[in-house]
């Protein structure tokens, strides 16, 4: 218990990180009081009544498919993917005409901005800033020895070498802190500026919100989301991604040993990750896969538990992505651990 | 020595790994980000998911009378009868479908005037069976359509920009009550004024002859260099951030700091750092313009002038080739600046991975800077001369409202802040004690 709380203590006081904390509170309190989206005054009638349900008779395969197989030219099974995805969510949009959700008031024709301020730009923001904290984290702690030369006397027995997995619960520990800190700060700040308690059992997918990807849709959830469990469920997104970036970070921390270059490594994989994806033939499984990465879970804030956009061909992508990352990187990083207590550190 | 310890000091900068991963990254940004221009380019577009709004009657003109146009050519080119002859073609196909009859579309003049009006009337109104059937005909008739109105959009937009806009028949057609030359947009009593812009715009309407260079080509060649910048300003954060820190991780600074000819090696280090940026930001420039042009028929715009303002209003009327070189040394001016901060955070750095967590803001900062230098730059919709003018306006200071190309005096002015921030830490570590 002590070495986890003195790993903690080397990561949390490193003044660089200090500093980025700080900085991070200070860019999303811009971007909460700076960022667009006027409030509707107390009271003031949604217009709701006034909708049409555009969820009846809305046919998406024809209408968003159609769309995205036609702008990027798809044929094949890259058509029939994109095409599949919508027909299965028809069964969903047919329910949402069923029970209403598009006539959801939530802040009326003020929906739109305010919805994308907190889902897409303050999400996205504290999940970059905690994805790379946790990142650092555990590159600073699995790379501590190596950085303070104190390698040769810390590993030279399986005790010392053991405090690896030490490390390991002190980055995850950090990780979670600088969340629940920066994630808290920044949606207190939030909701001091913007009442939402009169929408929280309003529906995310109200005809009053859209979502533009490409072309301007519907914002369509595949399953029925009131805004706060829908809150809820995007933070979880948040914090499986930080644990995700966390347990990269270690990964790369542990099996190249040398602070630049591991650091250089898990940078060099996370921007991988982003430039390869616009590579890929839209619609094809490979686009759909780096799709399910760390970072490009991020890049698609503010579409988590929706359809997304013609590059996602699977339903839950977020979860599906989720699930597979903290698998595999939860095995590359045991892998590095169990290689690292017999590797040779001359 | 000093020139052997320069020159030791690249080799440290350039390490074969690091700059096969700039080399591999830099080959997949061009692949992902890149390439799409130059392939909407080639598809004739503005940049991608933009269409030309001239279709391909601009690049007609530009082939048969070169670079400009004169009131003659204007008139031998014949846009009305061109339009005309289009409009006899679209009436007689409209004529032969019956599904345009259904409609109450009888010609090409009531598609224009009554047809989408009439179609969301009866949308509105339709059930659920009649809506399915009114969007198949909508869409088929769209196909239809598409091909020839695109072709008489095209000479409709040419015409608004050539003979409206920029009045090139001297026919002095007054539509906005304004003057006599066309459309006057930055009048000196307007709030929105600037002598810069005001003087560009008199420009273009009063010259004799118009460009007739591409649609935009300012936009997409200066859209193609920002990612070409950005790249290379985050490519020489990586290069040259290590440079110091990896000495005092490794404690040979306090070797170095024990005499003052070891303490001017830190001059030299700032030096390398500044040398490989400029490499790098040339390198950068040479392959991905290069790539532009080879892959392209941009070549044949080198000579001709860009000034235009259908879209933005680009402030000097110079050659591409001009705006291609100037774009380009903006790049190395960015990267210079860029290499001189770098600099200075791995002088204060003592580790690698706190280094890294530093570098990501000011990463950030600069990858915003170089991006918003770059693109549109030298028109009024550049964000950095959009910023100088509005703050002009604001403050009601003829100086700002004046500036000339702000963007490239910023990308100077960023240089300049690099060397001196570099040459100032590099000169205080002449006495600093390092107990």
């Amino acid at each position: 218990m002590r070495l986890l709380f003195n790993e903690l203590k080397k990561i949390i006081f490193t003044p660089a990180v200090a500093g980025f904390v700080l900085l991070a509170l200070i860019v999303n309190a811009v971007i909460v009081f700076a960022g667009g989206g006027d409030y509707p005054p107390p009271g003031a009638e949604s217009g709701a009544s006034a909708l049409t349900d555009y969820y009846e008779d809305y046919d998406a395969a024809e209408i968003i498919a159609g769309r995205y197989i036609a702008r990027h030219g798809l044929t094949g099974t890259h058509a029939a993917n994109v095409r599949a995805k919508y027909e299965r969510l028809q069964a969903v949009i047919d329910e949402k005409a069923a029970s209403g959700d598009g006539l959801s008031p939530y802040f009326g024709e003020a929906t739109r901005p305010l919805h994308r301020l907190l889902f897409r730009a303050l999400f996205g923001a504290m999940t970059a800033e905690t994805a790379l904290l946790a990142l650092f984290a555990a590159l600073l702690s699995a790379g501590y020895e190596n950085w303070r030369n104190t390698e040769g006397l810390v590993y030279t027995s399986r005790t010392g070498r053991g405090i690896q997995r030490v490390k390991l619960g002190a980055a995850l520990a950090a990780a979670a802190f600088f969340f629940l800190l920066i994630a808290g700060v920044t949606l207190a700040l939030f909701f001091i500026r913007g009442d939402w308690s009169a929408v929280w059992d309003s529906n995310v997918s109200s005809l009053f919100n859209s979502s533009v990807s490409e072309y301007w849709k519907p914002l369509i959830t595949w399953r029925s989301f009131e805004v706060l469990p829908y809150l809820a469920a995007c933070l979880s997104v948040a914090a499986a991604l930080t644990v995700c970036f966390c347990l990269l970070g270690f990964a790369a921390g542990v099996f190249i040993r040398g602070g630049h270059v591991s650091a250089t490594a898990a940078l060099a994989l996370c921007a991988l990750m982003f430039v390869a994806e616009p590579i890929a033939p839209v619609g094809g499984v490979l686009c759909g896969a780096l799709n399910l990465t760390p970072v490009q879970l991020w890049v698609n804030v503010g579409d988590w538990f929706t359809d997304g956009g013609a590059d996602i061909i699977w339903a839950n992508f977020e979860s599906w992505g989720l699930l597979a990352s903290l698998a595999g990187l939860a095995a590359v990083g045991a892998g590095a651990l169990a290689v690292f207590q017999r590797k040779d550190l001359g | 020595m000093s020139a052997r310890l320069l020159l030791n000091e690249l080799k440290k900068i350039g390490r074969p790994r690091i700059l096969l991963l700039i080399a591999v990254m830099g080959a997949l940004v061009f692949f992902a980000f890149m390439r799409p221009y130059i392939d909407s380019f080639k598809a004739n577009m503005l940049k991608p998911g933009f269409f030309n709004a001239y279709g391909d009657w601009q690049n007609e003109m530009f082939d048969l009378y070169g670079e400009t146009l004169s009131a003659a050519e204007l008139a031998d080119f014949d846009i009305p009868g061109r339009k005309a002859a289009l409009e006899a073609e679209i009436d007689a196909m409209i004529a032969a479908e019956p599904l345009f009859a259904d409609y109450g579309v009888h010609s090409f003049a009531e598609y224009r005037e009554d047809y989408y009006a009439g179609y969301s009337r009866r949308l509105a109104e339709a059930d659920a069976a009649e809506r399915d059937k009114l969007q198949a005909d909508n869409a088929a008739i769209y196909d239809m359509m598409f091909g020839p109105g695109e072709k008489w959009l095209g000479l409709y937009a040419l015409e608004d920009y050539y003979v409206y806009f920029l009045d090139l028949d001297r026919n002095g057609v007054n539509l906005d009550g304004g003057g006599v030359l066309g459309m006057t947009l930055f009048p000196e009593d307007s709030p929105v004024y600037s002598p810069v812009v005001h003087r560009a715009e008199q420009l273009y309407i009063g010259a004799a002859e118009r460009n007739l260079t591409r649609y935009g080509l300012h936009e997409t060649f200066s859209n193609y260099a920002a990612l070409a910048g950005l790249f290379a300003v985050l490519a020489v954060l990586l290069l040259t951030s290590p440079l110091v820190m990896t000495d005092r991780w490794r404690g040979i600074h306090l070797l170095l700091y024990a005499s003052a000819k070891g303490r001017a090696v830190l001059r030299i280090q700032a030096a390398a750092c500044l040398i490989a940026a400029g490499a790098m930001g040339l390198l950068t420039a040479v392959v991905s313009y290069g790539a532009f042009f080879a892959l392209t028929d941009a070549g044949k715009y080198w000579s001709a002038h860009i000034g235009a303002f259908d879209r933005a209003v680009v402030l000097y009327d110079v050659a591409f080739r001009g705006y291609v070189l100037i774009l380009g040394a903006t790049t190395v001016s960015l990267c210079v600046g860029c290499a001189g901060l770098s600099f200075v955070l791995s002088r204060f750095s003592s580790g690698a991975v706190t280094l890294m967590l530093k570098a990501v803001p000011v990463a950030l900062v600069l990858g915003f800077a170089a991006w918003n230098t770059l693109e549109m730059a030298l028109t009024n919709q550049n964000m950095i001369c959009h910023g100088v003018y509005t703050a002009g306006r604001n403050l009601h200071s003829i100086f700002l409202r004046g500036v000339e190309a702000p963007e490239v005096i910023f990308a100077g002015l960023l240089a300049l802040v690099g060397l001196l921030a570099a040459g100032a830490v590099a000169a205080r570590e002449k006495r600093a004690d390092i107990v």
